[in-house]
């Protein structure tokens, strides 16, 4: 019982240690199939990043408002 | 070949063929999940398959070649027509920074198909252990950035 409830605490940790903005890029990021992963191009994929950071802006201050 | 679809062509002929290869570099750490640049891809081949590949690449899709096929280099560079670049490294084994060997063999056996849904469309990576041990060959501060996000990707698959 111990070993297990260590190992979840362990789970745990391992999760609580990605940062966040990685785990958002790769959420993100997953909404693109493999064939787009493939053919993205530098200057799309500069767009997009871009495009992501002033979505999330944006996001932010929606929330910020309320 | 239309520029659209060249490196899905490729591909497609590597596995048509049944060329051994694994898409490796930061393009198989974005199939992975990681959202970052790559301007060119880089495949690792099986040595015993470098002639097919040439016939392949040179002969039938006319990509232009930094090496003759006769010499004995490791790694070079194939230019489609539309001007991607592919670089290829052609070697049974390596070693990274931490003098982990890697081979081709247990690489490939290792290796998984990253598929298109509802499509007979894959990429043959390397495992995400492999590609760690892969990226800690040159360990600059890109392939620090990929690793993160390996590691990042292993935990999120694990848990």
């Amino acid at each position: 019982m111990k070993k297990l409830k260590s190992m979840n605490n362990n789970k745990k940790e391992n999760k609580k240690r990605i940062p966040l903005e990685i785990l958002e890029n790769i959420v993100w990021f997953s909404q693109f199939s493999l064939r787009q992963k493939l053919k993205i191009h530098y200057k799309q994929k500069q767009f997009a990043l871009k495009y992501r950071g002033s979505a999330l802006q944006w996001e932010m201050k929606k929330k910020l408002k309320k | 070949m239309g520029n659209e679809k060249e490196i899905e062509k490729i591909i497609r002929g590597f596995n048509k063929k049944g060329i051994r290869y694994l898409l490796i570099g930061r393009q198989a750490v974005m199939l992975y999940g990681a959202p970052l640049f790559s301007f060119d891809y880089d495949f690792w081949i099986h040595p015993e398959d470098k002639q097919r590949l040439f016939e392949f690449l040179e002969d039938e899709l006319d990509c232009e070649v930094t090496s003759n096929r006769s010499e004995r280099k490791p790694v070079f560079s194939f230019y489609t027509r539309t001007g991607e670049k592919l670089d290829i490294f052609v070697f049974l084994y390596v070693r990274n920074s931490e003098k982990e060997k890697i081979s081709i063999e247990e690489t490939l056996k290792n290796s998984i198909k990253i598929r298109e849904p509802h499509s007979h469309f894959y990429v043959v990576v390397p495992g995400i252990d492999d590609l760690i041990k892969l990226k800690k060959i040159k360990t600059r501060p890109k392939d620090l950035e990929d690793i993160e996000y390996l590691e990042s990707i292993k935990k999120l698959k694990m848990g």
